[in-house]
């Protein structure tokens, strides 16, 4: 493209560049976030991957809420994991408002489960995430 | 040789070094009064001796000292003691004052004392490891090696027939400054015949395994265990995540053999999974944690065998891995030739070392940018113009930043490993 050529360009034309470069702007903040997300994961036990975890979600009356896990699928073999093999049980007060949560797979309640480490999130009853696990699950 | 096979590249030969562990241990048991073990085992005194000795790591001699100490404290006599200070002392640095074995001797007598008997905790090495690191000068990995070895850590595993069993959880994890992929070889276990003498063979029976990248096969794995072969046909998914930030390899039983071999060789283990795994984790102790999981339950009633592959072979295989498949720790043993030859020799080894690990790095750098730049090209010559470019370029260049980090950690080895020689060759 010439030195002309260029100069006839009119910012509409360029539209659809910009707009890709927009949207790729965003890309790399969702990038940037995840990495974010990713920092400080060390510190998180409920995603070093054993076959029981333990998670702080906020108390609902004092007491642990109703949860459920979701979206669980095998990092090596990319198996689903039913949600409903997923127990939740209260270890008590974690601060205030905080409630301990140990979360685990009821393997023995399932016919065959591919052996794996399973990442999900954990959810309240109004679908809000309350945390994400990795499990050991399967054999 | 099949060229599937690892024992056929097994640059080690250490039955007896694996074979000093087993017997500190099951003497120590046998002292203690442990049904199962045999009474004809040597007496503690000896068996530590010959530990001592041996040219094992010395986190795993200390370690087993500890858990037999646990173990038999109402039984610990003065050949016990003697035993004991010749292995701290043994397992001293060279430029460390051998009269230090008292006060080592006094940190581990505050870490094992009590009346009743007890098992090795991670609370335990912990302890011990963190009074006695002026003495030893231990790295991070030492310091932060952690090994679950108990009957407390149980859960409730499906065999391959759907019965569920309780399966003993075999854990052990470390963290370390260099990146996840170098501890890759490791992990594949392809190589674990070459990271432990406890595992005799991993042949390939269906699938094709690699040196790299991802894939998934079924193997025999042969792991011997006191004196014990077990012959376990394993489903193995290897993965190397693009980035580089984690690399790991989960193996089960695999089911179709397990069922084969039903009528005519029975698997000796019906529960065997895990996950063997190094993997950058920001905010840790150090850059990349590398963690092993093992769950086992035997058809048989030997519950020797998962006791020792919880006590000696585990542990050992994390170990020996940092030791020989990562080249983070250089070998312990004392150099037999003369000084000057011996630290020509280390000198060239560790060059050879360097040189081999970063002529790998740009190879390996240079097949992780092919798609990106595949990719980048093609939006280049594409019929419209795409910005999107530019995620290619940053891929690559994390790539290659990536690659200077490891070739940085390399550097550092090469830093490490001149330093040793002048040592005679201890870290």
């Amino acid at each position: 493209m010439s030195n002309e050529e260029l100069i006839r360009l009119r910012p509409r034309d360029l539209a659809a560049v910009w707009g890709t470069a927009f949207g790729q702007m965003v890309d790399l903040s969702r990038a940037w976030l995840n990495v974010l997300m990713e920092a400080g994961s060390a510190e998180d036990p409920a995603l070093v991957g054993d076959h029981r975890v333990e998670l702080r979600v906020r108390a609902t009356d004092g007491r642990m809420p109703r949860l459920a896990a979701r979206n669980l699928v095998g990092e090596t073999f990319r198996r689903s994991l039913d949600p409903s093999l997923v127990t939740f049980t209260d270890r008590g007060p974690a601060g205030p408002d905080l409630v301990l949560v140990e979360c685990g797979v009821d393997e023995s309640r399932a016919s065959s489960i591919k052996g794996d480490l399973y990442h999900g999130e954990v959810v309240d009853e109004r679908g809000a995430v309350m945390g994400r696990i990795v499990l050991d699950a399967g054999s | 040789m099949n060229d599937q096979t690892a024992s056929g590249r097994r640059p080690y030969d250490w039955p007896e070094q694996r074979r000093s562990m087993e017997r500190t241990i099951l003497a120590f048991r046998a002292l203690a009064g442990d049904e199962g073990v045999g009474r004809d085992q040597p007496h503690p005194a000896d068996a530590l001796q010959a530990l001592a000795d041996s040219g094992l790591h010395r986190v795993i001699k200390q370690r087993i000292l500890l858990d037999g100490l646990l173990r038999v404290r109402p039984e610990r006599d003065q050949t016990i003691d003697e035993a004991t200070r010749y292995l701290l002392r043994r397992t001293l640095p060279a430029d460390v004052d051998a009269s230090r074995v008292d006060e080592v001797m006094r940190l581990l007598d505050d870490v094992v004392g009590g009346d009743g008997r007890d098992r090795l905790q991670p609370s335990h090495w912990e302890a011990f490891a963190d009074r006695a690191k002026e003495v030893y000068g231990y790295d991070i990995e030492e310091l932060s090696f952690s090994s679950g070895c108990n009957d407390r850590q149980q859960a409730i595993k499906l065999t391959p027939d759907g019965q569920p069993k309780l399966s003993r959880l075999i854990e052990a994890q470390f963290w370390s400054n260099e990146p996840p992929m170098a501890f890759a070889r490791y992990v594949n276990p392809l190589n674990w015949p070459r990271c432990s003498s406890a595992w005799q063979e991993m042949k390939v029976l269906s699938g094709t395994a690699r040196e790299s990248g991802d894939y998934t096969c079924v193997f025999l794995e042969v792991v011997e265990i006191n004196d014990r072969e077990l012959r376990v046909p394993l489903e193995v998914g290897y993965r190397e995540r693009a980035d580089g930030s984690r690399v790991w390899a989960r193996f089960n039983i695999d089911h179709d053999h397990y069922e084969a071999r039903k009528r005519t060789d029975p698997v000796p283990v019906d529960v065997d999974t895990g996950t063997v795994s190094a993997e950058l984790r920001p905010g840790g102790p150090a850059r990349t944690l590398v963690r092993a999981t093992k769950y086992l339950h035997m058809v048989d009633d030997d519950g020797m065998v998962p006791e020792l592959a919880c006590d000696a072979g585990w542990p050992d295989l994390m170990i020996a891995m940092a030791e020989r498949c990562a080249t983070r720790w250089p070998p312990e043993e004392p150099v037999t030739v003369t000084p000057e030859a011996g630290r020509t020799a280390l000198v060239d080894a560790a060059i050879r070392r360097f040189v081999d690990e970063v002529a790998a790095e740009y190879q390996q750098g240079i097949g992780q940018t092919r798609p990106h730049f595949r990719r980048l090209i093609g939006r280049f010559t594409g019929a419209s113009w795409d910005p999107r470019w530019i995620n290619d370029l940053l891929d690559i260049g994390k790539v290659t930043a990536d690659r200077y980090g490891a070739v940085a950690s390399s550097v550092r080895g090469l830093a490490d490993g001149l330093r040793n020689a002048d040592r005679g060759g201890r870290p």
